[in-house]
């Protein structure tokens, strides 16, 4: 026997917790149709019965606004055909039980059979919490279980009345007329009411949706049913609303009747609904916990006067930030320098075994690198998964927003922004999965598209390679700040001070929509779990891996064909001639092998230039003119487009050098860069054009993996597009400025 | 005597605060719940605004008559963090405002 039960709970109740320990190892991820919301879903096998557990995210109403919450909604008022839910264990945290029996109440008059999971009961009882679980369970009309989901303890006893559940002998609940009667005779009314257009409507409204689309003006089931209806069902709406307004308030609001804010009845309807339920919420709690008057004030308060105060709060909060960025920016070098060596290491020995074909230009600059390139970003994610994981788990992170908000307010985003925001310093793949924390849908986004503007790692190598070489080691205020870190420093803050007015835009357009209220609730904090945090960093990477991952290898590949073919053979016969040549005319010793190492890499050169990649370069020099850029720059940039890293790679290809390798390249490569001539004499990168250079680059989205993470985190291409485009133009335009900008001043 | 002293006393509350209601509850201080200080307390009285932000609050027990403790601000002075139905909430000052609270 097959029986589907969702999980449902306020957040932080420690609903991930219990599902791991009903579930196991069983979970299976995915995302809900159009939506980037995860679903999750995990089994049970009890005696003969397999219970299909679907994990659902947490919400506080079924007053559906976000996406998440409109995904917990549709499916528990069976919106979902193929998640048709027979049941529902409702987790309880019992040491806010008041406001997570506000959603308990609503869950009661779905009418599908119920159990509810009492969790954190430790925690209840340090406050001198006591719940009479017997009384409790009597007044709500369910079996109540007391469990410790993150100790197992209480499994037992909740798989027990599964088994029941599953047996029938558990029934659906008593009706409690919690809700207003007058809504509820409203809601059933207008239900009946909608089944004659229910053609248009494609399916029957039941009269608890119809409860939801009176009640939550402009909520998603309102916008729904306007959607398919249209216009047609404004006069409902109305005539409804006023009907279970007239009956309802004239009972509610006898003594109140005075006051103006109440006379709208369209939106005065959540504030009977809010009301009648907080009534009954407190009703039980009066008979079944008994709380001493004055608590003692938790460990937790007491933690949080230290954590969020004014000065502890704040330098507490930046150490933690410097420790994720350290770890994240140089914590994940060890592991990603052992990445690089071993794919460098596979890469020689296939050069080695294999003869010069095309095959083995695909083997090593191809596969080996694009699994190499994707490999790079393991290390990082997973350190940053590792970090949010725990910071959520212990109750950290809606400080960090608390704390943060005000700051990120003024570019229109919440305290949510931060942490992915500041990770990107480091990598912004890892930053934009970071983003999943921000709640809002809006907030989230456009975290997501500005996220890459931030100057992260790869390009501080761009930088500090072109800084070194071509930025004039000059001191500047009486000798206090170098010109060179000065540079360094002003690349950093054009990506930020960019940041705001773009958000501030992409809120007032494309973003378009109401402010959410930040509304946060403050989690006690908790030790974090290992299995859950682990658990977490685990299915972060295998997810970026599985689904980046293969987008960001495919690139590579194409990348390389392109800088490959056509692979001229005459270009390669006229250098076999000189090669001959040289090892005929020139005794054997070390110059000889320098003169034909030379050889190679002008080959190479060569090859590069004659390449689809080189002659794309050629074909949009003119483009890049404007910028002053030549050929091998533009070639370079496109060349780049996998990731940020290859511009240098690429650049010191078309220069004649040997682009990885031994220690004394990166001083060869220095040299170069300066020496290196336009077909005129004139010095190439000059300051006007290492400045050009280094702000495209700073604004620019060259860097595939970004744009596949932001498609993978938003569901759709038009994001990354949009993310790609934006920074482009921007990316050009900064250049231009630069480059004349500086042609001027100088 | 006392009919009267009571009758001079409506009088001069007029005088003063020229209020145009007399009744108890307009007579006594009225805040929002940003106006409140830290480690201040103060019981909800009425919601204002509308839609969604009223009815979020509302579900999060922030209802008439429900008593609420301001814990502290945050480092810039917005957001807020209250104490209410035995939970911690964060909440902005914009927010906060809605709230109107006997002090």
């Amino acid at each position: 026997m097959n029986l589907s039960l969702a999980l449902v709970g306020n957040p932080n109740v420690g609903k991930t917790a219990l599902f791991n320990a009903l579930t196991g190892l069983s979970l299976t991820t995915g995302n809900y149709p159009g939506v980037t919301v995860e679903r999750r879903h995990g089994t049970l096998t009890l005696e003969d019965t397999t219970f299909e557990i679907i994990d659902l995210p947490g919400c506080y109403s079924l007053a559906a606004r976000s996406p998440d919450e409109i995904i917990v909604a549709d499916i528990l008022l069976g919106q979902y055909q193929e998640e048709a839910i027979e049941g529902i264990i409702a987790v309880v945290d019992a040491s806010t039980l008041e406001r997570n029996l506000y959603l308990v109440s609503q869950l009661l008059e779905l009418g599908k059979p119920m159990i509810i999971a009492l969790n954190m009961m430790d925690i209840a009882a340090r406050r001198g919490i006591i719940i009479d679980c017997e009384i409790l369970a009597r007044h709500v009309g369910t079996p109540v279980v007391p469990v410790c989901a993150h100790k197992g303890h209480g499994i037992p006893k909740l798989k027990e009345d599964l088994l029941r559940l599953a047996q029938g002998k558990i029934p659906p609940p008593p009706r409690h007329n919690i809700a207003p009667s007058s809504i509820t005779l409203a809601a059933a009314e207008f239900s009946r009411c909608l089944s004659q257009y229910s053609g248009q409507l494609g399916r029957y409204i039941p009269s608890m949706e119809a409860f939801r689309i009176l009640v939550d003006v402009g909520g998603h089931s309102e916008q729904r049913l306007i959607q398919s209806l249209g216009n047609e069902a404004r006069p409902f709406l109305k005539r409804f609303r006023e009907q279970a307004w007239d009956t309802g308030s004239a009972r509610h609001f006898r003594r109140r009747r005075r006051r103006r804010h109440h006379q709208n009845p369209h939106h005065s309807l959540a504030v009977l609904e809010t009301q009648s339920r907080y009534a009954w919420v407190e009703k039980v709690i009066h008979a079944s916990v008994s709380q001493p008057a004055n608590p003692p004030s938790p460990a937790s308060d007491v933690l949080d006067k230290l954590l969020t105060h004014r000065v502890f709060g704040s330098l507490f909060f930046f150490l933690i930030m410097f420790l994720m960025f350290e770890a994240i920016y140089s914590g994940a070098l060890p592991a990603m320098h052992g990445i690089e060596a071993i794919i460098g290491r596979l890469g020689e020995l296939t050069n080695q075994s294999l003869p010069e074909n095309m095959f083995r230009s695909l083997l090593v600059d191809g596969i080996i690198s694009g699994v190499g390139s994707v490999l790079m970003f393991l290390p990082q994610i997973a350190l940053l998964s590792l970090f949010i994981a725990i910071l959520e788990d212990c109750g950290y992170m809606s400080r960090a927003a608390f704390l943060m908000d005000k700051l990120m307010s003024w570019c229109g985003l919440s305290g949510h922004s931060f942490i992915p925001m500041l990770t990107c310093f480091a990598c912004a793949v890892p930053g934009i999965l970071a983003a999943r924390t921000v709640h809002d849908r809006r907030d989230r986004f456009t975290t997501i598209l500005v996220a890459p503007l931030m100057s992260c790692s790869a390009r501080l190598l761009i930088y500090t390679i072109l800084i070194a070489a071509l930025v004039p080691e000059k001191r500047l205020f009486g000798g206090f700040i170098g010109l060179q870190a000065l540079t360094l420093f002003a690349m950093y803050l054009l990506g930020i001070f960019l940041a705001a007015p773009i958000a501030w835009l992409l809120k007032k357009n494309v973003l378009r929509g109401e402010t959410p209220p930040f509304l946060l609730e403050m989690p006690s904090y908790k030790r974090p779990q290992p299995s859950v945090v682990l658990k977490k960093m685990a299915r972060e990477c295998s997810d970026f891996l599985g689904r980046a991952g293969t987008l960001i290898f495919s690139v590579t590949v194409i990348i390389w064909a392109l800088a490959y073919f056509p692979h001229s053979e005459i270009i390669t016969q006229q250098f076999d001639t000189q090669r001959t040549a040289i090892t005929v005319s020139m005794p054997e010793g070390p110059e000889r092998d320098s003169s034909l190492l030379q050889l190679t890499h002008q080959q190479g050169s060569a090859h590069l230039k004659n390449s689809f990649l080189g002659r794309a370069g050629q074909v949009i020099e003119p483009v890049f003119h404007p910028l002053g850029w030549d050929w091998r720059i533009a070639t370079a940039v496109i060349a780049c487009f996998p990731a940020r890293e290859i511009f240098i790679a690429t650049l010191a290809a078309l220069l004649h050098l040997e682009s990885e390798g031994d220690s004394g390249s990166y001083d060869v490569l220095t040299e170069k860069l300066r020496t290196i001539q336009r077909p005129d004499g004139s010095p190439l990168f000059t300051l006007p054009v290492t400045l050009s250079v280094m702000v495209f680059m700073a604004l620019c989205c060259q860097c595939a993996a970004t744009l596949f993470t932001i498609r993978r985190e938003t569901g759709q291409w038009r994001w990354p597009l949009l993310t790609f485009s934006y920074m482009t133009l921007l990316a050009y335009l900064g250049a231009f400025l630069t480059y004349h900008g500086t042609l001027w001043a100088l | 005597m006392a009919k009267s002293s009571m009758h001079e006393n409506t009088i001069a509350h007029n005088d003063n605060a020229s209020c145009k209601e007399t009744t108890p509850a307009a007579i006594l201080p009225t805040k929002t719940l940003a106006q409140l200080k830290k480690g201040e307390r103060g019981v909800v009285r009425a919601l204002l605004g509308s839609g969604a932000i009223q009815q979020r609050l509302m579900e999060m027990g922030i209802g008439e008559g429900v008593t609420i403790d301001v814990l502290r601000f945050a480092p810039l002075g917005d957001p807020m963090m209250i104490r209410v139905r035995g939970f911690q909430l964060a909440l902005r000052k914009s927010e906060a405002a809605l709230v109107e609270v006997e002090g």
